[in-house]
């Protein structure tokens, strides 16, 4: 296509023309030779009659946790048959990425078949979903007077947040898959945890032959473990941090890791897995097992952003639960707890027999405030909080994260409340 | 190559003076040594600072005058120059002009890779420059083409001696430059291919 610098031609010969006649002065006319002549001999020796230059773009790493550096290789090969003297190459990048070696933006010119590798890398960007590209290759005549444009669709690099190192929690759900898992299942079956004891019968494995006991009561008796099961879960992670700007990105980044830790840990434990974002950004993984669902669930972490949600977390959280979720299911709801709506859904949860686990990031509070309002303003919602703490505990496990503690600690210490479904 | 560059960087100290005192002084309102230094210095700081815009406007500026001068004799009914002249000052704006915009964009891209020393960055330094090199040298070609065709269209047109007053050989010229410039647009071109590939 023509670019605005030939329309620009085009009309100075249009005026040169239009003095000339109006004077009737050949030598400004004769002005307007040299423009016919360059847009000739660009069309000459310009670009060829078809302009073909393959591309690609390879990004290594596509997923990480942010620790290495993202490598971009865009491949050019110019099979148009004549030289490319003027082309162009851009990778588009958001604003706050600059490569720090090479560079997503080149001038070049390519000879007929040549093969060009063009890398260029840069740190890792922060948590979420990036967008590399699209790519434009744009190639001129040598004065830019025609241009051909192709364009290759963005890539994504999904940095994913980083799960903690948590050694267990303690999960009570009404309901048990059939699968072993970690889960006591209250029943005898294969496991670790002793259960009770029980007359040998023949064909049991003498291994599990209790000699104390035996020697008690005189008659072989044998040790009965608790099977352990899994479980289904959904983690939900409600992102309105609404508390205090300074102090709410940290906050909702902890929640970030707290969601994605948990669903980690309890994949890693054989459970099957989902998870509910709930917010601004909102997405569902529906449970299932396995590394690939580990993926899936950072992968769609990775994209949440801060921010309340028009639909109540609590209304949210019970009616997906009974979609996704066999009855009497898990759900582990990670929220900084700054709404007092969620506590009806909750309590509506563990009316219809959910065993519910909430895992809040304390609030840190700051140092300096702007005004005595505001800090008055945060004391008060501070102890609309606590409140709120206290009534959830009667009616759900309760794991409070501070700042500066470890999740696994802090998932240790709490009180795993053995429910007995509430009445209405 | 330096040498090259530093000649188009320096351009406007040179092409200043030999436009602005080749045209009549009255199309200037006798401010030929005040416009030459304005026009010189918005386009050495142009190139200096990178300012593609500046370097633009200082280059349409002569431009503009060249052809004010020519209209201004026209008016005046002052002595003409020479044609041969007239459109080598134009070519060699216009070329000079075009030339710039690599050589901006040249230093523009080298500035976005700053004084990195890794191995990529200086692959991408060797490849801009030889994608600078190719350009002036294609500049280079094209002018002094376009220069000595028109020369040569020049004097083809005053062998056959048409007599441009009349009309009806006027309205057959501007069609013929018409009808030959649509030609000349759209010769070899290929469809537009545009639009994403995956």
């Amino acid at each position: 296509m023509f670019t605005p610098k030939a329309a620009a031609y085009f009309g100075l010969s249009t005026i040169l023309l239009a003095l000339a006649l109006t004077f009737q002065d050949w030598q400004l006319a004769a002005l307007i030779l040299p423009i016919a002549s360059i847009f000739f001999l660009s069309n000459l020796w310009g670009l060829p009659e078809s302009v073909r230059v393959r591309f690609d773009r390879i990004v290594e790493p596509s997923e990480s946790f942010g620790e290495d550096d993202v490598r971009v290789e865009l491949r050019l090969e110019n099979r148009s048959g004549a030289r490319l003297g003027n082309i162009e190459v851009h990778d588009i990048l958001p604003e706050n990425l600059k490569p720090d070696k090479g560079s997503n933006m080149i001038h070049l010119a390519l000879d007929p078949g040549e093969n060009e590798g063009l890398v260029y890398k840069f740190p890792s960007p922060p948590r979420g979903h990036t967008p590399i590209g699209p790519l434009l290759v744009r190639a001129r005549d040598p004065l830019g007077l025609y241009m051909v444009e192709e364009k290759l669709a963005s890539d994504t690099v999904a940095v994913l947040p980083k799960p903690e190192k948590v050694r267990g929690t303690e999960l009570r759900p009404g309901h048990l898959g059939p699968w072993p898992g970690t889960l006591p299942s209250r029943t005898t079956g294969h496991g670790s945890e002793f259960y009770s004891l029980r007359a040998y019968s023949s064909g049991d494995d003498p291994k599990r032959i209790n000699w104390k006991a035996t020697a008690r009561y005189g008659r072989l008796v044998l040790n009965e473990t608790e099977s352990e099961r899994v479980t289904d879960v959904m983690v939900v992670l409600d992102t309105d941090v609404a508390f205090y700007e300074s102090s709410e990105r940290e906050l909702f980044e902890r929640g970030v890791r707290a969601a994605a830790s948990m669903a980690s840990l309890l994949l890693r434990q054989g459970n099957r897995v989902g998870l509910v974002l709930q917010g601004v950004e909102r997405g569902i993984v529906r449970p299932a097992f396995g590394k690939r669902q580990e993926r899936r669930i950072l992968y769609t972490l990775a994209a949440a952003k801060p921010g309340g949600s028009v639909l109540p977390t609590g209304y949210v959280v019970s009616q997906l639960a009974r979609l996704l979720l066999p009855s009497r299911a898990q759900v582990v709801l990670v929220s900084p707890l700054l709404d007092n709506e969620v506590v009806d859904g909750i309590r509506q949860l563990t009316v219809d027999g959910y065993s519910v686990m909430v895992v809040t990031p304390t609030p840190t509070v700051p140092v300096n405030y702007g005004s005595e309002g505001e800090k008055l303003a945060l004391k008060i919602l501070m102890l609309e909080r606590k409140n709120l703490l206290l009534r959830l505990e009667r009616f759900c496990t309760l794991v409070q994260w501070p700042e500066n503690a470890s999740l696994s600690s802090q998932l240790r210490m709490a009180k795993v409340r053995r429910i007995r479904p509430l009445v209405h | 190559m330096r040498s090259l560059v530093l000649l188009v960087k320096l351009q406007h100290l040179g092409l200043a003076p030999w436009i602005l005192f080749s045209i009549p002084s009255i199309a200037v309102l006798e401010l030929q040594v005040p416009l030459i230094v304005g026009i010189a210095t918005v386009g050495v700081v142009g190139m200096v600072l990178g300012k593609r815009r500046l370097v633009l406007l200082a280059s349409i500026s002569l431009l503009t005058l060249l052809i004010l001068g020519k209209v201004t004799i026209d008016l005046q009914d002052l002595e003409t120059p020479d044609t041969g002249m007239l459109v080598l000052q134009f070519v060699a704006i216009l070329f000079l002009m075009e030339a710039s915009l690599p050589v901006v964009q040249y230093e523009k891209d080298l500035a976005v890779l700053g004084k990195r020393n890794d191995e990529l960055s200086k692959h991408v330094a060797t490849r801009l420059a030889g994608w600078l090199r190719s350009q002036l040298y294609a500049d280079a070609r094209l002018g002094i083409v376009s220069f000595l065709t028109s020369l040569g269209l020049l004097v083809v047109g005053s062998l056959a001696g048409v007599g441009i007053g009349h009309l009806a050989v006027l309205a057959v010229f501007v069609l013929a430059a018409v009808v030959a410039l649509l030609f000349l647009l759209t010769y070899r071109r290929e469809p537009e291919t545009t639009g994403p590939r995956k």
